[in-house]
């Protein structure tokens, strides 16, 4: 539990959750896009546009993500989510309670996404060792006239790769497995049980998975899909795809086949379901499963067999275009809520608040700046700010400003901790209000058997005195480095 | 009907699906179908094939002078003894969507292939008219 919180208030953590959030309306967007301007379209359409909007969920998923780390090439500014004084005053107390509000909720879905992520990456990895084993085991050659007969089809379909012909002991469905060397399996028998004409469709069928890389196209679909689990609309979207590549193979195997006839193609698809059928009805698992097969074949046999239903054969890549566009925009619109605008929007004037100046506004300046109505009033009161500090007020340098965000940096860069940006942290706190220490001794791997510490001596301090030691210690050991005594209370 | 065969080693699942692929087969053809995957004597083939026969899996023929075998029970029979198997299950869950084949992974209910059959009809009826 412990190591789930601190996972969870890393700024990680808090970008995914957000990027999480984002993609819940994204891949909405998206599918309702695929639906209306697919609808009519042709196979190849169909497949081509829902495997562009698959691949823009993920890119606009990677891209809240990455806009939601903090840092974004700035170095430094952290984001969006502005930290409550009160917590960050009461941090060295309350961590977790503080980590709720700075955080934000969302970076506790991350944990449950995590999980979900392994699940399904693990699922992907035994399902493709699984794929492994069935190449090997249980398999033998096919008789030599089918193979060179393959070889033929192979050659009228285009398929560069040389392709195995292979019958297995464990596969129920003739399947193409691998990419690079790509088998085909049929189950022993087949070649035996089936007329010619229907094998050759078949082996048709699989040489145009073969030609369409549809292997390696939905191993990377299977990955997407173990990624954004727990989105609908990628489910969705994915079946499509897997429907309709079915339904692009089919067509290229009806083109590519001797007689060109559908019919034919389709009673052979029909017999070797029959056959299939036939030998297994009686598995009971297996008769579960039955029931949710949503009738694809018969759809695809509908589709082979009335042309007339089926769309004109417009150009796939006629669609990619929009889809492009609205990616495009979209990540647009994103980057417009990402980075907020001077105006209108309340954020970069509370972050200023209750990040940049944080340790160094006084109470009352924090109720007059609380007390403004305009961002004009803002503007005007962060200038008056800076410049009732600035050291040399006639120059158009202000010294004491420059330093202040030096000191931040800094911080940034040095006191980063497992759970905190730099300047959250207590060593980070420190630097930014009183500067650089006179000297440091730091006992990194602790002393005397005690928690790593180290002791900051300010020779002297305005308000509170000379030769101030400041001690910090990391007594969980863990990059946190905690203050033991306050400067401005004890000496 | 003699008591179940045990599940069989990989190597005799090899075997089975030579017997199965060329239909009932001498000790050689089986030898031949075998060796063209990787080099195995004719002995070896031949004494697994006792072995099968001996449990069962496999059912010799000795009515010709080369002994003819033949699978003593169908793919669809063994697979179904192997998916008892965890690992068997375990693979047909998750790779059933990496494979690709003609059908899908899930099977087509009696009534729809019925519905199938009566469509082909129909069509081929409608051209023939």
């Amino acid at each position: 539990m412990m190591f789930v919180e601190t996972w969870v208030r890393t700024p990680v953590s808090e970008a995914l959750g957000w990027a999480l959030f984002h993609s819940l309306w994204q891949g909405v967007v998206a599918a309702a896009i695929l639906a209306v301007i697919t609808a009519r379209r042709s196979a190849q359409a169909r497949y081509v546009s829902a495997c562009a909007a698959l691949v823009a969920i993920l890119l606009c998923f990677v891209h809240s993500f990455w806009h939601g780390l903090p840092g974004d090439g700035l170095g430094w500014s952290p984001r969006r989510i502005p930290a409550p004084l009160a917590f960050l005053d009461a941090s060295s107390d309350l961590p977790a309670a503080a980590a709720l509000f700075e955080g934000g909720k969302l970076a506790w879905l991350t944990p449950f996404w995590l999980a979900g992520v392994v699940f399904f990456q693990m699922r992907m990895a035994s399902g493709w060792l699984g794929t492994v084993r069935l190449r090997r085991r249980g398999v033998c050659d096919a008789p030599g006239p089918w193979k060179a007969r393959l070889a033929e089809l192979a050659t009228r379909m285009r398929v560069s790769p040389p392709v195995q012909l292979v019958e297995s002991g464990l596969a129920s469905v003739p399947v193409v497995v691998g990419h690079l060397r790509p088998v085909i399996l049929l189950p022993a028998g087949l070649l035996l049980a089936m007329s010619p004409a229907q094998i050759e469709a078949i082996l048709l069928h699989e040489l145009a998975h073969i030609r369409r890389h549809d292997y390696l196209v939905n191993l990377l679909q299977t990955a997407v899909e173990g990624l954004l689990f727990y989105h609908p609309a990628v489910w969705w979207i994915s079946a499509l795809i897997r429907a309709e590549r079915e339904h692009c193979c089919d067509d290229l195997a009806v083109a590519a086949s001797s007689s060109g006839s559908a019919h034919q193609y389709a009673s052979a698809l029909a017999a070797l379901e029959q056959s299939r059928c036939a030998g297994t009805m009686l598995n009971r698992k297996e008769t579960a499963a039955i029931a949710a097969t949503g009738g694809s074949l018969m759809k695809r046999i509908q589709r082979l067999l009335h042309p007339v239903t089926r769309p004109a054969p417009a150009n796939g890549w006629a669609v990619t275009p929009v889809i492009v566009v609205v990616v495009l925009a979209s990540l647009a619109a994103l980057r417009s809520t990402a980075a907020p605008q001077a105006d209108g929007d309340p954020d970069p004037y509370l972050r200023w608040l209750n990040e940049d100046v944080t340790y160094i506004i006084e109470t009352g300046e924090r109720d007059a700046f609380l007390g403004l109505k305009t961002n004009e009033e803002r503007k005007h009161f962060i200038g008056q700010f800076w410049l009732r500090r600035d050291p040399t007020p006639g120059t158009s340098k202000n010294e004491f400003q420059e330093e202040h965000y030096r000191r931040i940096a800094y911080a940034n860069e040095r006191f980063v901790s497992p759970v905190h940006q730099g300047w959250k942290t207590d060593r980070g706190k420190i630097y930014i209000v009183y500067g650089p220490p006179d000297e440091i001794e730091s006992h990194p791997s602790g002393r005397q058997g005690g928690p790593p510490s180290e002791q900051w001596l300010y020779e002297f301090l305005e308000g509170i005195g000379r030769r101030v030691i400041v001690e910090f210690l990391d007594s969980s050991r863990d990059g946190e480095y905690r203050q033991t005594r306050d400067p401005s209370r004890k000496r | 009907m003699p008591s179940e065969p045990p599940k069989p080693t990989d190597a005799e699942l090899e075997i089975l699906c030579v017997l199965w692929s060329r239909g009932p087969s001498t000790v050689r053809a089986v030898h031949e179908v075998i060796a063209e995957r990787k080099p195995t004597q004719y002995t070896t083939v031949l004494k697994q094939l006792q072995v099968m026969a001996d449990k069962g899996i496999a059912q010799r023929d000795d009515a010709q002078r080369s002994h003819v075998y033949q699978a003593a029970r169908s793919r669809e029979w063994t697979q179904r003894q192997l998916a008892g198997d965890l690992l068997q299950r375990a693979f047909e869950g998750s790779a059933g969507s990496l494979v690709l084949g003609a059908l899908s992974a899930k099977k087509t209910s009696k009534r729809e292939l019925a519905e199938v059959r009566r469509m082909l009809d129909d069509y081929e009826k409608g051209l023939f008219r």
